[in-house]
């Protein structure tokens, strides 16, 4: 199985839960290496190539508010979610609460820790044509 | 600290002007607190080889510098032939060698004693010819480049 297939349907699953992780975090300010560390404690390694720009993007929508300042003898960026944010993301987990409920629903039996033991149609299908 | 000036001086070069300050700051700044990090946890000062090894896991400059980047050009003929982590590096040699042999062309034209008027067309079938020798190499580049990293 072509292992580039499975890591674009990764980076496509995680993009969006990324950003969800991210603007959920700096409901408290945070410092890009900061943030990455707190966010890598919880389980979520974001690489720094798509951590630091996701940063600026997300501030020049709006959605986030940054601020020079210094701390530990140097000038830090410190992010925190802006006012538009903060209802933009109320209404993303929103979002996210019921995409996952609907997807637990569909993949329900997948998730009964089965995962190893999933099958194909093919087969089924072709048994039915014999 | 002297690799670690020299990486962002690179990551720079290839950032458009009017962010380049206010980039470098803050990676500086992410890169420093990484190292303070990394020594505060071992309890000495990382090595040369150490700080080395961070910089080449953050990835190299060019493509750095190209996920800052939001305009993320490319240059495709049906096909993209120079992706957008190339691109910076691909119009800074564009500049460079179409510049050079502008003024290469010129230069011999007034020391031969030439019209310049004249000599145009052939300064223009140079232009082209670097033009394709140039987007060839970067373009072959490309191939492989996206051939062992597709993402």
């Amino acid at each position: 199985m072509d292992v580039d297939v499975l890591e674009n349907l990764r980076s496509e699953l995680r993009r969006g839960c990324v950003i969800l992780a991210v603007l959920s975090q700096l409901r408290v300010e945070h410092y890009g290496y900061a943030l990455r560390k707190s966010l890598e404690e919880q389980g979520l390694a974001i690489e720094e190539n798509t951590l630091y720009p996701l940063l600026r993007r997300l501030e020049s929508q709006g959605l986030l508010v940054s601020e020079w300042r210094e701390e530990d003898k140097r000038q830090k960026r410190f992010y925190c979610l802006s006012h538009d944010g903060a209802q933009i993301l109320g209404q993303f987990l929103q979002e996210w609460q019921n995409l996952n409920t609907s997807l637990n629903r569909i993949v329900g039996e997948v998730n009964g820790g089965q995962m190893n033991g999933l099958q194909s149609c093919v087969s089924q299908t072709k048994s039915g044509i014999d | 600290m002297e690799r670690v000036s020299r990486y962002l001086k690179a990551v720079r070069s290839y950032l458009p002007r009017e962010q380049q300050d206010d980039i470098i700051q803050e990676l500086a700044d992410n890169i420093l607190s990484q190292i303070e990090d990394q020594q505060a946890a071992l309890g000495r000062r990382l090595t040369e080889d150490e700080q080395e090894t961070l910089l080449r896991q953050l990835g190299s400059p060019l493509l750095v510098a190209s996920r800052y980047r939001q305009d993320a050009r490319s240059l495709a003929l049906g096909r993209r032939l120079v992706g957008p982590v190339l691109f910076p590096l691909y119009e800074k040699i564009l500049r460079l060698n179409l510049g050079g042999t502008a003024v290469a062309c010129v230069v011999i034209a007034l020391a031969l004693g030439r019209p310049l008027l004249v000599i145009l067309p052939t300064i223009l079938v140079h232009l082209f010819i670097q033009f394709g020798i140039v987007t060839l190499v970067f373009a072959t580049a490309e191939t492989s480049l996206t051939k062992s990293s597709p993402s």
